[in-house]
């Protein structure tokens, strides 16, 4: 294995083959039953894709090393906030969704750096 | 990527809060979640001395199952999952010879969720209603607004959910890293054993936490109004995406800490790492069987095909024994150093030797059957998590102390504290297969005084404080080491791997020399099998040695 993407694929293969496995020769049924499909296709998939994404090449140019994000770390405070706002109420959501926008803002100007 | 110098003003509170190089960043993730470990404690020590005797002595039932459900939210959630992905922010970049993490500002955001996700969960022991008290997996209905309501579990949700969320961020930047800024020569199967844990922990968090993302979002719906679970088989739905997380979260916290134990115990018997391309198969395949046993966690609902479930939690142990063998074989004949890191290593075979044999157990479904919902479950779990996570971790951090710190840790403190942890895991976690076998239910408050379970409780909270001292040890030699521990120099334990070729602590960018070359696993090892090789023998015995 010379290669990231054929050591992902190699997990792949492996959880579809269980997964194969348990669809063939054991009964799939019960309540929610359908998940016992979804939920290892989804590993597998994802598995699969990032396989693929780990084929494509990388930038050519070096980038300096960002060393500080102040929006990221708002970005972080953001998410908690909004979601915590969904459960205690809109108030709250409405100054995490300030929040996201100061952030993303932000982390749009430190790209353009 | 080039390293640049570290600007000036690099440290400060902006750094505390928004630094994104990978070294501060791991080491603000470490000290977060090892806060949480103590919180967390403290909640286990008010648990086992309401169990001291029957009868309610310290708090009410209520905040019996709030104390139990923030306890092992705290240990998932907030730190086991957190310091394992954190071990691996600091090291991968090191042991592959990169300048930094890949995406670093993902990882810090990644970061500030996890943090803000669990002051969100322990501020609902503030609300009127208390805490969450739906136990570390809520299963639905228990955990619904109908049946829990109040804050505290709207509070419980969102935090298990932004954990879950920060996790994924702080996981892709490091597969990422691994995949894109190796070094050159650092080809896959060169990769240290810890950085191919780290492979399979962020694969099994970035395939497995979407799962808890869903189940927590759609419970956070339904609570709030949303009738997600309430169809017939809603309760099913929600446990199948639920330990879809939950087993392989289990391994996600222990594989990065088997790594640790494995460079642990190849440095300290002076000998390369045995069967390194079986290790690493049976890395993938110890993932992709925990990734395909979470029905096992569904047995007693007769609504999962038992027998593949039990076929493949039984099948978990071709890879283990697999990697036991090679840990085996690699002490084998080795020139055994006996360091705390070691100690520590030793320790953690045996003791999740014993969690993982009853694991097995109760993946048959007869005895699953009996003893699901006992005593006999929380111990298999706390001799896997505490033998494998803690013990690891700690070696761990007897091992790399060095090179974060450029000092030792103090080997004879750290002697005690292992003494003190070997025997406090024992007695308390112990008693609790008899308790199990005897029939006394998980998550009880109290028993009755003609149970005859008051002997073992007795004990297993005895075992609980002595627990606690053994981390007080720790903290202090921790504190005392940091201060006026031993300089370390780069490679204080004739290491094996690139972490070890660079300064103590690291400086920015990482590396200031050329790196060595890469030819296996064990950079470090191979260059001095070559030295070796290449002096001339000082005597005939030593030539024909």
């Amino acid at each position: 294995m010379s290669r990231p993407s054929v050591a992902l694929l190699v997990w792949a293969a492996m959880l579809a083959l269980i997964a194969v496995v348990g669809w063939v020769l054991f009964p799939i049924g019960g309540p929610a039953g359908w998940l016992i499909v979804a939920l290892p296709a989804f590993a597998i998939g994802t598995t699969v894709a990032l396989a693929l994404a780990a084929t494509r090449p990388s930038h050519g140019v070096a980038r300096a090393a960002r060393w500080r994000s102040l929006p990221s770390a708002l970005l972080g405070i953001a998410l908690a906030t909004i979601l915590l706002g969904v459960a205690i109420g809109q108030w709250l959501w409405l100054i995490g969704l300030g929040l996201l926008a100061l952030a993303l803002a932000g982390l749009v100007g430190e790209r353009r750096a | 990527m080039t390293a640049t110098a570290a600007p000036a003003g690099a440290r400060g509170p902006l750094t505390t809060v928004a630094g994104v190089e990978h070294k501060s960043l791991a080491a603000r993730m470490f000290a977060m979640a090892f806060a949480f470990f103590l919180g967390g404690g403290v909640l286990a020590l008010m648990m086992r001395s309401e169990l001291l005797a029957p009868g309610m002595q310290l708090v009410s039932r209520r905040g019996y199952a709030e104390l139990f459900t923030i306890h092992g939210s705290t240990m998932f959630y907030l730190f086991a999952t957190p310091i394992a992905l954190a071990t691996g922010v600091y090291l991968v970049p090191l042991q592959i010879g990169a300048s930094g993490l890949a995406w670093g500002r993902t990882a810090l955001v990644g970061f500030w969720t996890i943090l803000t996700g669990g002051v969100v969960m322990w501020a609902g022991f503030l609300t009127i209603g208390g805490a969450g008290q739906a136990g570390w997996y809520a299963y639905d209905p228990l955990s619904d607004s109908m049946n829990t309501p109040g804050s505290g579990q709207d509070f419980w949700t969102v935090g298990v959910l932004l954990a879950a969320l920060g996790g994924v961020l702080v996981a892709a930047p490091l597969l990422a890293t691994i995949v894109r800024r190796r070094a050159p020569g650092m080809t896959m199967l060169r990769l240290p054993v810890f950085t191919w844990t780290m492979v399979v922990t962020t694969l099994m968090v970035l395939t497995a936490f979407p799962a808890l993302v869903a189940a927590m979002g759609l419970l956070l719906a339904d609570r709030l109004g949303a009738d997600v679970y309430t169809a017939p088989d809603g309760p099913f739905l929600y446990q199948q995406l639920f330990w879809f997380f939950g087993h392989p979260v289990v391994y996600i916290v222990f594989f990065p800490f088997l790594g640790a134990v494995a460079e642990v115990i190849a440095t300290f018997s002076g000998r390369r790492w045995f069967g390194y391309t079986p290790l690493v198969v049976s890395l993938l395949a110890f993932a992709a069987l925990s990734m395909s046993v979470w029905g096992h966690h569904l047995m007693t609902t007769g609504g999962v095909p038992t027998r593949f479930f039990a076929l493949t939690s039984t099948a978990l142990l071709v890879p283990a024994g697999v990697e036991y063998f090679d840990a085996l074989a690699t002490l084998w004949r080795g020139r055994i150093r006996l360091s705390v890191a070691m100690l520590f290593a030793l320790g953690f075979l045996c003791m999740f030797l014993v969690g993982g044999l009853t694991g097995i157990w109760i993946a048959a479904p007869p005895l699953n059957y009996q003893e699901n919902g006992s005593y006999f479950i929380v111990a298999h779990f706390h001799y896997t998590l505490f033998g494998g996570t803690v013990f690891g971790l700690f070696a761990a951090i007897y091992y790399w102390f060095p090179k974060v710190t450029g000092r030792r840790l103090g080997e004879r403190l750290g002697r005690v504290q292992f003494v003190l942890t070997l025997i406090g895991v024992n007695v308390a976690f112990f008693p609790m297969f008899l308790l199990g076998r005897d029939g006394m239910p998980r998550r009880v408050p109290d028993y009755l005084a003609s149970s005859g379970w008051q002997p073992a409780n007795d004990v297993s909270t005895a075992g609980a404080y002595v627990l606690a001292l053994s981390i007080l040890v720790f903290l202090v030699n921790a504190g005392l080491s940091r201060l006026r521990g031993a300089v370390a120099g780069d490679d204080p334990w004739e290491g094996q791997t690139l972490e070890w070729a660079t300064p103590s602590p690291p400086p920015p960018g990482n590396f200031t020399r050329p790196l060595p070359p890469i030819r296996s696993h064990a950079p470090l090892l191979d260059l001095r099998e070559e030295a070796l090789e290449r002096r001339p023998a000082a005597s005939p015995r030593e030539a024909r040695a």
